[in-house]
């Protein structure tokens, strides 16, 4: 599920070591110096075929598992992407966000197969079935029970995103357990799926290693994916663990920063904010100004969360008219 | 019938080759060891996608026996550095990757006054990481390389034969919905790792 909460505002501790990084850091840049140099990022005119749905569940049926942002997640997005050309197709709010209606929703989302698609969903996710999931408005019972059969697992989603017509597909998630919708595409995530049960690394040696195991399944699946059809996924949090509403800031706390990356998520300041810088500045912040503890270092809490990132090897531009 | 004639024409090829190499003088076979460095052209394409330029770098290590006028076998080692491609106009581009490649080519080698011309070719395994995220995948390619040797001598070498060279490696990988092509120039140094003469 959600859960809601006022921002703590205990000052965060520097944790990672500074040496290994910092050699690695200046290795990769200089591939990175080698293309920004080269590769003129400007010149590029706003496609007008970007389309989105925007989902945003608060209100379910009953009273005890009600959210107090989503709808405010999605209509924020709404104006941003609006803002930034994105053709908003429709907007999901509360009672309307069924099961059926989103199949729907996304089905009409493009009939152009050179667009681009993008699906944003705020609500409740839960992993209760086993498989992490979104819970769409019946998903819920009036009596405040579980409908599993309405929840949409991430395999239903990816299908029904992966069957529209379109070039590129975006599936962007501010619910809890949201990570379960971030894997595959011939890769694995070394970030663990629970943050909160490790030691404030963003990555684990020991699913680094982990991965080796399915080095030959890896090479597998990247020799046979080719023409499929990808879709590029960011999630809150990891396949284990919640994400939290802010009642600071009245949003969800990676919606939030989400919103704030078109502002200031341009790294490397080409005038573009890709979903990977969005990802890093909305990982940078949670981490920066969320996952804060008095004794960080030492006693992560089962508040602290981080998002994730799908595998593939594409990215796209998600903000292209960042702020000064 | 045609196709018969195709199926025949590859083992006959392999005698004629096999026999070539049988009556050759076998002279020392030593080993010989390299460093190289280069920069990179990699551009990527999909099957929707047009072929968008990435630019990097790579530095590697590799092991050769030599016999004669061949490179029965080489291993590399390397790490490689690609950044992100150029936008398509969908504002589409590719990830920048990073990552190890362990290849095994074979090749040829041509004198060429006191240098050789080798051409190697093969396979290599890459265990790759996008670049500032902490997702890791693993691919295939098929590499090659045309390379210029040209004889030096380190005193410290004691009597090993010793060689700078430049390398136009080509590397075709296999990475999921993306097929990317590296090519570039790379310059090393290399040295027998035993005395004796390769020829």
């Amino acid at each position: 599920m959600k859960g809601e909460a006022n921002i703590r505002q205990t000052p965060c501790f520097a944790h990672r070591g500074a040496g290994a990084s910092i050699a690695l850091s200046l290795f990769l840049s200089l591939g990175t110096i080698l293309a920004g140099c080269s590769i003129p990022s400007s010149g590029l005119t706003t496609p007008t075929n970007r389309y989105a749905l925007l989902i945003g569940v608060q209100d379910y049926p009953g009273t005890n598992n009600d959210l107090y942002y989503p709808d405010d997640d999605a209509n924020a997005m709404n104006t941003l992407l609006s803002a930034q050309g994105w053709t908003v197709r429709s907007v999901l709010l509360n009672g309307s966000a069924t099961h059926d209606n989103i199949r729907l929703e996304i089905n009409a989302l493009s009939t152009d197969s050179n667009a681009t698609i993008l699906v944003y969903y705020s609500g409740h996710g839960s992993d209760y079935t086993g498989t992490p999931s979104i819970i769409p408005y019946d998903g819920l019972t009036i009596s405040d029970n579980f409908d599993t059969t309405n929840w949409i697992t991430p395999a239903t989603l990816t299908n029904w995103i992966a069957a529209v017509p379109a070039k590129h597909r975006l599936l962007i998630l501010d619910s809890c357990f949201s990570g379960g919708f971030t894997l595959g595409n011939g890769s694995i995530d070394t970030a663990q799926a629970d943050y909160s049960q490790y030691n404030y690394q963003t990555w684990d040696k020991t699913l680094l290693l982990g991965a080796l195991s399915k080095f030959g399944a890896m090479v597998a699946d990247n020799l046979s994916t080719y023409g499929d059809q990808e879709v590029l996924a960011l999630s809150a949090s990891g396949s284990e663990e919640v994400s939290w509403e802010d009642g600071a800031v009245q949003q969800g706390v990676f919606t939030n920063y989400l919103l704030e990356a078109a502002e200031s998520g341009d790294v490397d300041g080409d005038g573009y904010v890709t979903v990977n810088e969005a990802y890093a500045y909305t990982k940078q912040q949670i981490r920066k100004n969320w996952n804060i503890d008095y004794a960080y270092s030492f006693y992560p809490d089962e508040w602290d969360f981080l998002p994730h990132i799908s595998g593939g090897t594409g990215d796209l531009v998600l903000y292209d008219n960042p702020g000064p | 019938m045609a196709n018969n004639r195709r199926h025949i024409f590859v083992p006959v090829i392999f005698f004629i080759v096999t026999t070539f190499m049988a009556v050759l003088p076998v002279a020392a076979s030593p080993w010989r060891a390299d460093l190289s460095g280069g920069a990179l052209y990699a551009p990527s394409y999909g099957s929707d996608v047009a072929l968008l330029p990435a630019y990097g770098f790579g530095i590697g290590t590799g092991v050769e026996l030599v016999m004669n006028y061949w490179i029965p076998i080489r291993g590399e080692l390397g790490v490689y550095s690609i950044g992100a491609s150029a936008w398509d106009p969908t504002l589409f581009r590719y990830r920048a990757f990073w990552g190890y490649r362990l290849a095994a080519m074979t090749g040829l080698r041509v004198p060429v006054g006191s240098g050789e011309l080798d051409f190697l070719a093969g396979g290599a395994l890459s265990a790759s990481r996008f670049t500032g995220l902490s997702v890791v995948t693993a691919y295939a390619s098929i590499v090659g390389e045309m390379r210029f040797l040209h004889p030096v001598s380190f005193s410290f070498l004691k009597g090993r034969e010793a060689n700078i060279f430049a390398t136009v490696p080509i590397e075709y990988m296999f990475r999921g919905n993306a097929r990317t092509i590296a090519t570039g120039l790379e310059i090393g140094v290399g040295f027998q790792l035993s005395k004796g003469a390769s020829k």
